[in-house]
Order: structure tokens, then sequence, then C-alpha cells
């Protein structure tokens, strides 16, 4: 359950790749590098990111592997590829 | 397809200082308890537990708190924990509650005789022009987010709101390093003094405010107060925040406006009771004028009108986390009373002590009803301001569903899908409920809240279904025309 330390690895988000510390989740290490738009409004538009920072608001919904996962409560994962959620 | 079902005595949802103290009592009494959270581990919002330690040399986490504590006392009882699972459906069913769980991307089923709510709080918001911009983010959250990734909202943050919280947001922020651009609270301290009073019946308490206050002070961060902000402004992410002067309803007076440049805008006001759950099971909700919100009916054991259900802590009405843990122990009390058990810890374990309750959920109450959001804040919309963030629904939409005569939340729910989005209504439902009562000129006591649906949460049917093959669906032959 618990993180410790500093160990980094590398995972990707829209084809580039970032570091991310172990426990870290996949909103937090972005943030970290500086990302904070993870998606676009499937309805407006507009650019979104993580905004309740704890599972309830779905804002910060990413694409992994074909599954819509919450970014703020998913931890990253070596090698992960993290895509933008299309709404099709 | 679910596995086959797992018997509890009792079910506990929701691991925080109420639900973990709520399992920990009852496993004393001897019965089979499942505690279920959506998070890894117990400690809640407020004592979230860190989830990385960066440069945990140099600094000072992890600081061994009460939620280390909790966690480890947790540990050394006999529950049952189900974390990382989240509780999409219940349903009460021949004497039982069944409720329905997914965890590992599978589903579960947990049936148990007493069922005890301790969903704690969520986050009350209200919609600005540029919300939806990322980099702005929850009061709560933003503590969340420093609690349990130790990590900064931004560069330069604005706090805006109302309450405590921006306190609490300001300390986490400084204690890390970080920069606050200025801090804007609809507050006046005239308001704040009201409840010195409550304050000074908690000494402690009041030292630790007066501590984040000097803090805020001595690092020279402007604190406007009697001010909210007006607008949020940038290229895909949060650049400049407008602030200014509001009146005594919070409503915008057009002067001392000034911008700030800004990369994270942390805003909130309080807190408000989970009760979705107490919603759907059908435990009769009341208005609290005083906090300005709906809350089930519990009597001081939480016991609710529901046989065998009851709901702890801040489900119950926000009181905080001291006030959560009395209330737990006096549910387990009544829970132990009515089943003739007593505890086996005995003399070690903390008996409920109701002056301490009272003393401790009036500070709480006191605290959160400082964050109760005025009429002013619904009367400067623009038409095209983003009110409901999952739907895109617009402040004028709003205004022209209202005109058209839909007066319940309901009815605006299914005129403009305003609540109807993947959140569920969390972060615009109350708000719009606001609109409702400001346009219509009728108190917030009329304005029913909208009806609950499940699932609780969004999950993939994938996590519910077994794997199958389409062939084997049973489909009935379709009816002639």
């Amino acid at each position: 359950m618990r993180a410790t330390g500093q160990t980094m690895f590398n995972f990707t988000f829209r084809g580039i790749s970032y570091g991310a510390f172990e426990g870290e989740s996949i909103a937090a290490a972005l943030l970290r590098c500086g990302v904070v738009e993870l998606r676009s409004s499937p309805v407006g538009g507009g650019a979104r990111g993580a905004f309740c920072w704890m599972g309830i608001c779905q804002e910060c919904l990413v694409d992994i592997d074909g599954k819509r996962l919450e970014a703020c409560r998913t931890p990253a994962r070596e090698g992960q590829v993290v895509s933008v959620v299309d709404y099709g | 397809m679910a596995e086959d079902p797992l018997l509890f005595d009792v079910v506990v949802i929701g691991a925080g200082p109420a639900g973990a103290v709520a399992a920990m009592e009852v496993s004393r009494l001897g019965l089979k308890v499942a505690l279920i959270d959506e998070n890894r581990a117990a400690g809640g919002q407020v004592w979230r537990a860190p989830q990385v330690f960066r440069d945990a040399t140099d600094r000072k986490f992890p600081r061994p708190g009460v939620g280390e504590k909790l966690r480890h006392a947790l540990a050394g009882e006999n529950v049952t924990e189900f974390f990382e699972a989240r509780v999409w459906h219940i349903e009460a069913h021949d004497d039982q509650y069944v409720c329905s769980l997914t965890k590992d991307e599978k589903a579960q089923t947990i049936c148990a005789d007493i069922l005890i709510l301790a969903t704690g709080a969520q986050e009350r918001v209200v919609p600005i022009s540029g919300w939806t911009l990322p980099g702005v983010m929850g009061l709560a959250a933003s503590t969340a987010l420093m609690k349990g990734q130790d990590l900064l909202p931004g560069k330069q943050i604005v706090l805006a709101g109302a309450g405590p919280l921006l306190f609490v947001a300001a300390h986490e922020i400084i204690s890390r390093g970080g920069t606050i651009a200025a801090i804007v609270d609809c507050n006046r301290p005239s308001d704040w003094l009201l409840w010195a009073f409550n304050l000074a019946l908690r000494p402690d308490q009041a030292l630790l405010g007066l501590g984040w206050l000097r803090e805020v002070l001595w690092h020279g961060i402007p604190y406007l107060s009697g001010c909210g902000v007006y607008g949020i402004t940038g290229n895909g992410k949060v650049q400049q925040v407008r602030v200014g002067q509001v009146d005594r309803q919070w409503k915008r007076t057009q002067k001392r406006i000034s911008s700030f440049d800004a990369d994270a805008v942390c805003m909130g006001f309080g807190l408000t009771p989970a009760n979705e759950y107490a919603q759907h099971l059908g435990v009769e909700l009341q208005f609290d004028k005083q906090q300005g919100y709906w809350r089930p009916i519990v009597d001081r054991f939480g016991l609710t009108s529901r046989t065998n259900l009851y709901i702890v802590g801040d489900a119950a009405g926000v009181s905080g986390a001291l006030a959560a843990q009395s209330h737990a122990i006096s549910a387990c009390e009544r829970i132990a009373q009515i089943k003739g058990l007593s505890s086996k810890s005995g003399a070690a374990r903390k008996l409920y002590n109701a002056a301490e309750y009272t003393i401790a959920a009036q500070l709480g109450r006191a605290m959160n009803a400082l964050t109760k959001p005025k009429p002013g804040l619904f009367t400067d919309f623009a038409d095209d301001d983003i009110f409901c963030r999952c739907e895109d629904v617009t402040a004028g939409q709003l205004d022209a569903a209202i005109n058209a005569g839909n007066h319940t939340l309901d009815g605006l729910k299914s005129v403009t899908r305003c609540g109807m989005g993947p959140c569920g209504g969390r972060f615009c439902s109350d708000a719009a409920g606001r609109m409702l009562s400001v346009r219509l000129n009728k108190p917030l006591h009329d304005i029913a809240p909208a009806s609950c649906r499940t699932p609780f949460r969004p999950l993939p049917l994938a996590d519910i279904s077994k794997d199958f093959k389409y062939e084997d669906l049973p489909l009935s032959k379709p009816s002639p025309l």
C-alpha cells in the first residue's frame, strides 16, 4: 500500500515520456512535469484536468489500454502508455 | 457476474476517522466486520495516507501523525479490509444490506445485517467563470494532493472561497515551501469573530488556527478578506485570476479589483455530507439551515429510521474528525447494547464521552458554517459561464430552463442535463439548488435535492459482467410487428 523512496521510472502520455516516482499517481506525475491538461470536454471541447483529486469528478480520465481510468487515483507504472480519452 | 456473496455481521463503508474507529469497535465486540474504502489505506481525506515520500531524507515527511496511529491500530484488529474498492450499489434485501462493489476490476457482493455508513463529506464548490481550466481545483482537493502525493498544486497559487480550509491549504503549501499569490476570502474578520466563542471551548484548536494565521501574515501573503474571485482566464490552463470585493451577500461590488498571475487556483466553500448512499436507501433527509445542506436524520447514536442502518461522522453532518470518532464509538455502544455484547478490550477502550463529542461537534459545525455560500455568488454569471462541468451546461441554459418553468433540481436535470454527467451532480447540484433558490426567491429548504441514481460511481461494464460469448446470450424472439 505504501510507496517509498525516490525510485523513478518512465511512462508515456500522448507519446511523450515522463518520469514518475514510485507511488505517484499519473495526474500527480504529470502535474510535477508541468502537464495539467489531460483531456478535452466531450461536449464543449474545452481543456480539462484534475479537479477533485479524490476520484469523484471524473475530469482527469485518461485512456490506458482502452480503459478509462482516473489519473488522480491510478498509480503510474513503468512503461505504461497513457493516452487521451477519445470520445469519438 | 459477481462471485459468491461474502457474509458479515457488519459492513462499514468509508475508512476515515469515523469508519475506521467504527470497524475496530465492532470487531472488539466479536462481530465479523468488513471495512470498504475507495482509497489505498485508511484515514479518509483528513488523515489521507501519504503515497509518495519524496526527498524523505531532508524533510519531515512522513510525520507520524494521527493517521499513522489509526492505520497502525486498524492493522492490529480483526477487520476484513476492502481497500481500493468501490461500492456502486446498495440495497436492503431480506433484513440484509447487500453491497455491490468492484475491486481489482472484479465484482464482489458483501452482505451484512448491520450497515454503518461513514462516507464522510464532499467538497462544496461554486461555479465561476473559467473554473473548468486545468489548474483549477477544490481546496480540499489541494490538501488531498499535498497529503497523498506530497506535491504542490502549482508554482503560484491563489486560494479562494471561504472557511478554515483556506488556512489549512495555506499551511500545507507553506510547509512545502510553495508560493501563495493570494488568499481570497469571502468572509470578513467580523464573520470569523462569530465563531471565536466556539474556538474558546477548544484552546488547542484555537492555537492551531492562530498559528496558521500567523504563518500567513509572517510570509507576507496577500490576504484579501471580503473579496471573491471574479473570473479565471488562461490559454488551456490557469494564467490569470481576477479578484475583487464582495458585499455582505458575497455579490461583486466591482471595487478593489486586482489581478494575479497564477498557475493554480484552489477554491471551495466547505464540505457537505456525502449522503448518496443514505438517500438511495430511503433515509429521510432534512435541511440544516445553519450549515446550508441536506443531511440524513439520525439520532445521537447515528441510527437512522431504517433498521440496523447507522450513519456516523461527517456523513451525518459535517462536524470534523474529532467528533466523527466519538460519534462512531457511540454507534458501536448502541450496537453492543442492542445485541447484548460487551467489548473484549474492556477498560482499554475509550468510552464515548458525550461532553467531548458536543464540544468537538459544535466547533466543527461552527467552522463549517462559515463556508455556506451566500446568494450574491449566484447573481453575476455571464450566460456562457459553464455551470455543470460534466455536461458543459452554461448558466444561461440554466436560467432559460428556470424561466421556462423548470423549478426543481430533477426538472433542471432532465431538461438541461445539469447534474447528469459522470460526477453524478456532486459538483453542480448544490450550486444549481442555490441558483434556483435565488432566481425563484424561495428558501433553500424548499428546493428538494436531486434524486440519487446508481451506479454511485461510473464503472466499466466489463468489471461487473463475466466473460461471455454473444451467441450464448439468451435472446427472446422479436415480437411480430
